[in-house]
């Protein structure tokens, strides 16, 4: 069921979560690097506020922890609970994309 | 811009967030923030957006609830539903007969032809009201009391407004008003029924929101929707039922009673004005007892 889905509790903002787990999985990063990767690979631009609105409720979560930092930047990691959701999340957004993408070649075939 | 400038104008979107989440996030969201400033020096979605979701945190920490919510909203409707109503009832070009000489012809002169001014009036105080107990809500104990002056300013500045703005018919049987025949034109209105009524709403809406203690009782909400709700249905129905030419200014300056100038103002000692008068004053004072117990 999509409710015992971690990021399906996320609402408006399983958007966002998805897109900044899926940033965190390639590794540690801050939220400018996060801006800038998400950027890159999506084509999204999250906004200051909403990029941290997502993240406060990924850390409540315990899908990502912040890592200790010198300067002013902190970077955040996916922790394992946050990789097994992000996981799951994908697996059913892939089959959502298969089976619309199945029937639009058979609609385009027909 | 310069770093030292981006940082200046990232601490400042920074205070759009409670206290608590600036300890938590300050740093690293106002170093984002002057990232993101470099980049784009002028951008009105982000300072949309760190406002909106600043909001959101304030909210967040409060557990505002839907009772809280539902009275803002209630009293925004309210305002904005009186001053649709007026704007349907009230038509500022009309022209109609001078009770007093069936002849003769008389104008509705609005304060200002380009908007009704009652409607704006009402939707002024609506709207005020709403973001005071909007604000009242979010903010701090001691920041609400700045806006609760600041709200109730703001509602007396809309009755203001409405009042020096009322309607008057002027007949258009060659009489010149004076400005001073005006003056005491608009002074009379002042005392009129409506702006009675729109003062006990500020009243009433005021003590049920700015008080020590936030809690909302469904006693309290009855009391600010009765006080309002009749305040305002008090302000719209005498531009629905009033005769316009029951009451005659005509002290200052007129030779004659057709050259009077017929005031637009709810009719004086109308029963129904009185009974709603009462009613709200009632209300007010349920809020005001309610607001005493509790406290």
């Amino acid at each position: 069921m999509a409710g015992d889905e971690p990021l399906a509790r996320f609402g408006r903002f399983t958007g966002p979560a998805t897109l900044i787990l899926s940033s965190l999985a390639e590794g540690p990063k801050h939220g400018w690097a996060l801006t800038k990767d998400i950027e890159a690979f999506a084509a999204i631009r999250l906004a200051p506020g909403t990029l941290y609105e997502a993240l406060n409720r990924l850390e409540g979560l315990g899908l990502i922890e912040a890592l200790p930092s010198d300067d002013r930047r902190r970077p955040y990691q996916l922790t394992a609970a946050g990789a097994a959701a992000l996981e799951e999340h994908l697996a059913r957004q892939k089959r959502v994309v298969d089976v619309g993408l199945s029937r639009l070649n058979a609609r385009g075939a027909s | 811009m310069g770093r030292a400038g981006a940082d200046r104008r990232a601490r400042r979107l920074l205070r759009w967030y409670p206290k608590e989440w600036r300890r938590r996030y300050g740093e690293e969201f106002t170093q984002l923030l002057a990232d993101d400033i470099d980049a784009r020096p002028r951008s009105w979605q982000r300072t949309v957006d760190v406002a909106r979701s600043g909001l959101a945190a304030h909210v967040a920490r409060r557990h505002l609830t839907r009772s809280r919510l539902a009275v803002s909203g209630l009293i925004l409707g309210a305002g904005l539903a009186a001053a649709a109503i007026l704007r349907v009832a009230v038509d500022p070009k009309r022209q109609i007969l001078c009770p007093r000489n069936p002849r003769a012809a008389c104008l509705i002169v609005p304060g200002h032809g380009w908007v009704n001014p009652a409607a704006l009036g009402v939707a002024m105080l609506g709207v005020a009201a709403a973001a005071g107990v909007l604000l009242a809500v979010v903010l701090g104990p001691f920041r609400r009391r700045l806006v609760g002056a600041v709200a109730i300013v703001c509602v007396g500045a809309a009755l203001v407004v409405w009042v020096a703005t009322h309607r008057e018919v002027v007949p258009l049987n060659s009489y010149d008003p004076t400005a001073g025949s005006v003056a005491v034109h608009r002074t009379l209105v002042w005392t009129a029924a409506d702006g009675a009524l729109i003062g006990i709403a500020a009243l009433g809406v005021a003590l049920a929101v700015f008080g020590r203690t936030w809690q909302l009782t469904r006693m309290r909400l009855a009391g600010v929707i009765l006080v309002l709700g009749l305040a305002l249905a008090g302000a719209a129905l005498p531009h629905l039922v009033r005769d316009p030419g029951e009451f005659q200014g005509c002290a200052v300056r007129a030779p004659t009673p057709e050259d009077c100038i017929h005031l637009l103002g709810p009719r004086w000692l109308n029963p129904a004005a009185l009974a709603l008068c009462g009613l709200a004053a009632a209300g007010a004072a349920g809020v005001l007892v309610t607001r005493r117990r509790r406290g």
